[in-house]
């Protein structure tokens, strides 16, 4: 017990001194065993006592033979409180013991990796403990560790030997305590380099918390249907399986020969197989790990890699360059090789970063998502709303009023892909010249972008988002790259995604703009204040589609305007002219007329009026319906003539009807 | 052999950890102090492996030479015109005199050293630009190039301007600090959160006023258009009505000109124009009902006067 009481001492400084989460399950862990320990040293002692009191009443019953006077259990007080103690004081500490882990398990698991993932999350090289602190708890882990493995490893021979059942669970608390102290001791160690490695440990930890904590429900549980037989010990409800199985893991062989045995029916664990398989696993995993680790001193450089060895015992500061191929290092920690990729593109994004793949049901794939659009009015991006709260989110642009002295600024919303590959040959003089180049690089072309947007103004960012924006801004952030000699190629730059904010006036800053101060705004000014940058945009270059196509329209009934001018122009003049040619013509011939007939009516002007009258009446009636009176003078006569004409006189012509 | 597997195992971890604890490597672009006690520190500047004791009998601390890149905060600064703007800038510092730098910058190791240095720095290049932005700059809008002629764009910092007074401001805050700033440069410049919907409004309003206008300027153009091409068409037509109208004028005058033929025989015109007068009049649709008198009718009444030849052979009547 006093070795429990000095882990959790251990303990107690750890999660002082580092504050990590693994010192904190190692804590808890240790707070069990102490626990155990403590229920364990008082069930010994009322045993202790119970079996002094049985050797007692054997001694009095040999004295007094065939006298009965003590053979009552009654009498057997000591027996009682062991049996008591059973029965009340070890499932109370079993509860206890459940909810220590249970709340260990959501402290750690809850509460404190969440941070601590967030933390990693935020910045990969977070600072968990100083250096003085991994000193201490080095020094205190090896120290207790040994303290404990020692005295674990004599208790647990103990009570194998002398079948001390009692001492059992604490001894086997007290060796998992000291592995527990040499991971901690291995992980400080560890984050010598890279200090995640405590979130990774103390999630273990916690899982194996919980797992313990499952193991103890279930066993209080079972508990309680157990069938409770005369002179049959059961199994004590405070010993973990589990903690039994990590402290002395040759247990596993037994249980595992004894399974064997029974499955094949022949005694497998009497093999020579397996009993070499028991004798040497420990060497057998010891090669391993001496493989495993020789093994890190070869490196495999992939094609489009770089590697930089630098070999720690060796003394060679100077890092030496590996191309591609399998290389010979030392084995870690006495060199390490870290990869370059100069020949691979990378690309990072300059404003908004687009959302990432949503998480798809098991099945489905992205490509069977439909695809919405990417509008200008619906606002898309990570982190979106904090960056727009921030003032982050938007970038500034010259506006297009020309009419100003000064420009004024516009505000738009971009998302801009930039491609680089870095220079193999300039890696070691441009590259690695800074301590963290990509930030450089991202600054880089952050300024020239944003310069780029204050030269320009929103509507020629909107509409000449090609090429030749792109190559000026590509080689804008070239120039300044070389000029801080970074050694990266500038691939690509483009300025496809820019567009005006999402937000109208009222909403850009999360909240309606309007102030007690101020009065409502009405009419236009309601419009202005609540009409988003998008849609001002979208109006504006509707409207432009509107002007074109009024101004198409203009044009087109202009052009058939002219053709019906021309038309009716030429009709009209068509027609002046055949009038003109008729009225001449006629003049003409009149004249003609008469100069023809002017020599026979000189001739003859009796005759021939009277030649001329006759043929033209013969002419003239041929077609007329003609009735003609000849009766004579002074004869009255009555005719009554019908002059309505049901057919006209073609009717009368027509072609055939003589044929019969 | 298990006693030989676990003495190397030993072996190793003495090994690894005897090595972390009693040796260090300074390399090509690291500077490294170690510190016996809390004293005065040794520099190590010459890249190798060195000896120590492990800690609490001697500190190490060990720090990167190369550039260290630094990202300010999106930060709001007055201007001169007692307005303010949003900036943000970037710098590259490395430690130059590296003695002068760990006696400057506190700290329990070197993490904290750099970390204290990387605050400070920080602060100065941002209190460089505060400098420069409230002399100089009088808001976002400064940054953008306007029309206005040479003279005044010429008098107003640009941004790689603005950069070398920021640099020059912020050398002027770390001297004798061991650490030099290498560049400054300006990453983002924005108007301040509190004044984004009164920038807004104004776009909403000058985009909102460009669009009424080039649809009202295109549809009065095409108004214009159509208008001068009816007006075009109707003029045309008038004009050639009138010509029209003027010709048909000419040619009547001509034909008059032609009536002086008929003047000779004007008995004989009177005749040629009534009877085809008459051939036109009767021509269709027409009922006559004569006498006998009329026409060549009178011939029912038989053939007189009766004709006989005289002796000269000429025909009288009877």
């Amino acid at each position: 017990m006093l070795i429990s009481l000095l882990a959790v001492l251990g303990g107690s400084v750890l999660v002082m001194a580092t504050g990590t989460s693994t010192a904190w399950a190692v804590m808890i862990f240790l707070s069990a065993g102490l626990m155990i320990a403590l229920v364990s040293w008082v069930h010994m002692h009322l045993a202790n006592r119970e079996g002094l009191e049985r050797l007692e009443l054997e001694e009095v019953s040999e004295s007094r033979e065939g006298e009965a006077l003590f053979a009552e259990g009654e009498v057997l007080p000591a027996r009682r409180s062991r049996e008591q103690y059973e029965k009340w004081v070890v499932p109370l500490v079993s509860v206890i013991l459940f909810l220590m882990q249970a709340g260990g398990v959501y402290y750690l698991g809850f509460k404190l990796l969440p941070g601590f993932i967030d933390e990693i999350q935020a910045d990969k090289s977070t600072i968990f403990m100083q250096a003085p602190a991994q000193y201490v708890a080095l020094i205190v882990t090896a120290l207790v560790g040994l303290i404990l493995f020692i005295r674990g490893q004599f208790a647990s021979e103990y009570s194998r030997i002398e079948k001390q059942r009692l001492l059992q669970p604490a001894s086997d608390y007290v060796l998992f305590g000291a592995y527990l102290n040499f991971a901690m001791a291995t992980m400080v160690a560890v984050s010598f380099k890279d200090q995640r490695v405590d979130v990774y440990v103390g999630g273990a930890l916690t899982l194996l918390l919980g797992l313990m904590a499952l193991e103890n429900l279930l066993t209080m549980i079972f508990e309680i249907y157990r069938p409770r037989m005369a002179g049959r010990r059961a199994r004590l409800l405070y010993q973990s399986r589990l903690v039994g199985l990590i402290a002395k893991p040759e247990n596993l062989f037994t249980t595992a020969g004894k399974v064997l045995n029974y499955q094949f029916g022949f005694k497998v664990s009497e093999t020579w197989g397996y009993q070499f398989l028991r004798k040497r696993v420990g060497i057998l995993i010891g090669i391993q790990v001496i493989l495993f680790w020789l093994s890190t001193s070869i490196v495999v450089i992939h094609p489009s890699e770089v590697g930089k060895k630098v070999n720690v015992l060796g003394g060679a500061a100077e890092a030496e360059t590996l191309e591609p191929g399998f290389h010979v290092k030392l084995p870690w920690p006495f060199a390490e090789v870290k990869r370059y990729y100069p020949g691979q593109v990378h690309s990072f994004i300059v404003g908004l970063q687009p959302v990432g793949d949503p998480e798809l049901p098991p099945g489905m794939k992205l490509e069977d998502l439909p695809q919405l659009p990417k509008l200008w009015s619906v606002p898309a991006g990570q982190d979106y709303d904090a960056l727009r709260k921030s003032g982050a989110l938007y970038f500034m642009a010259g506006s297009s009023a020309s009419n100003a002295t000064s420009r004024t600024e516009n505000i738009l919303v971009a998302s801009v892909p930039v491609h680089y590959r870095i220079e193999k040959d300039k890696l070691e003089t441009g590259w690695l010249r800074y301590q963290n180049p990509e930030v450089l690089l991202q600054n880089i072309a952050y300024r020239e972008i944003v310069a780029y947007f204050l030269e320009s103004n929103l509507a020629e960012l909107l509409q000449t988002q090609g090429s030749g924006a792109n190559e000026q801004v590509l080689n804008a952030i070239q120039a300044k790259a070389d000029q801080e000699k970074l050694g990266v190629k500038i691939l690509f730059v483009g300025l496809g995604d820019i567009r005006p904010p999402a937000e109208s006036s009222a909403t850009i800053r999360g909240m309606e703009s309007k102030s007690e101060d101020k009065p409502a705004a009405t009419g236009r000014e309601a419009e202005i204040l609540n009409m988003t940058m998008a849609g001002a945009v979208e109006l504006r270059f509707a409207n432009e589609v509107i002007a074109r196509t009024a101004m198409n329209n203009a044009k087109v009934f202009e052009k058939a305007e002219a053709i019906w001018r021309e038309a009716r122009v030429k009709q009209i003049q068509d027609s002046a002219k055949v009038k003109v040619g008729l009225a001449e013509g006629q003049a003409e011939a009149n004249k003609a007329w008469l100069e023809i007939e002017s020599g026979p009516y000189r001739a003859s002007p009796q005759l021939y009026r009277q030649w001329q009258y006759l043929e033209t009446f013969q002419k003239a009636v041929a077609n007329a319906r003609k009735y003609v009176i000849a009766v004579g003078e002074d004869v009255e006569i009555h005719v009554d003539l019908n002059l309505q004409e049901s057919l006209r006189q073609e009717m009368y012509n027509l072609k055939g009807a003589d044929k019969k | 052999m298990k006693k030989t597997i676990n003495i190397v195992i030993f072996g190793l971890l003495l090994l690894i950890f005897g090595s972390f604890m009693f040796t260090f490597q300074v390399r090509q672009d690291e500077v490294a102090f170690l510190s016996t006690g809390g004293g005065k520190p040794r520099i190590y500047n010459k890249p190798g492996l060195k000896l120590r004791l492990p800690w609490p009998f001697q500190q190490l601390y060990k720090f990167d030479q190369r550039i260290h890149l630094e990202t300010t905060e999106y930060e709001e600064m007055t201007s001169q015109n007692r307005s303010s703007v949003v900036m943000q800038l970037y710098f590259g510092w490395k430690i130059e005199d590296p003695d002068a730098f760990f006696n400057t910058f506190e700290g329990a190791d070197s993490e904290e050293r750099i970390a204290e240095a990387r605050t400070q720095l920080k602060k100065y290049v941002q209190d460089g630009g505060k400098a420069v932005v409230k002399d100089n700059v009088t808001g976002v809008g400064y940054f953008i190039p306007a029309d206005d002629g040479p003279g005044e764009t010429g008098a107003r910092l640009t941004f790689a301007q603005t950069e070398k007074e920021i640099l020059a401001e912020s050398v002027k805050r770390i001297k004798d600090q061991g650490v030099s700033i290498e560049f400054v440069g300006i990453r983002r410049v924005g108007v301040p959160q509190k004044s984004l919907d009164e920038v807004l409004k104004s776009m909403v309003k000058e985009w909102h006023s460009e669009a009424n206008f080039i649809k009202t300027n295109a549809v009065s153009v095409a108004f214009g258009i159509t208008d001068k091409a009816v007006e075009a068409r109707e003029k045309a037509i008038k004009d050639a009505q009138n010509q029209a109208v003027q010709d048909i004028d000419d040619a009547e005058k001509t034909a008059e000109r032609n009536i002086e033929t008929f003047k000779k025989d004007p008995e004989l015109a009177a005749f040629l124009m009534q009877l085809k007068a008459l051939e036109e009049s009767v021509k269709t649709q027409t009922t006559l009902i004569l006498d006998e008198t009329m026409g060549p009718f009178p011939i029912l009444r038989g053939v007189k006067p009766f004709l006989k030849f005289d002796s000269n052979g000429t025909v009288q009547p009877e």
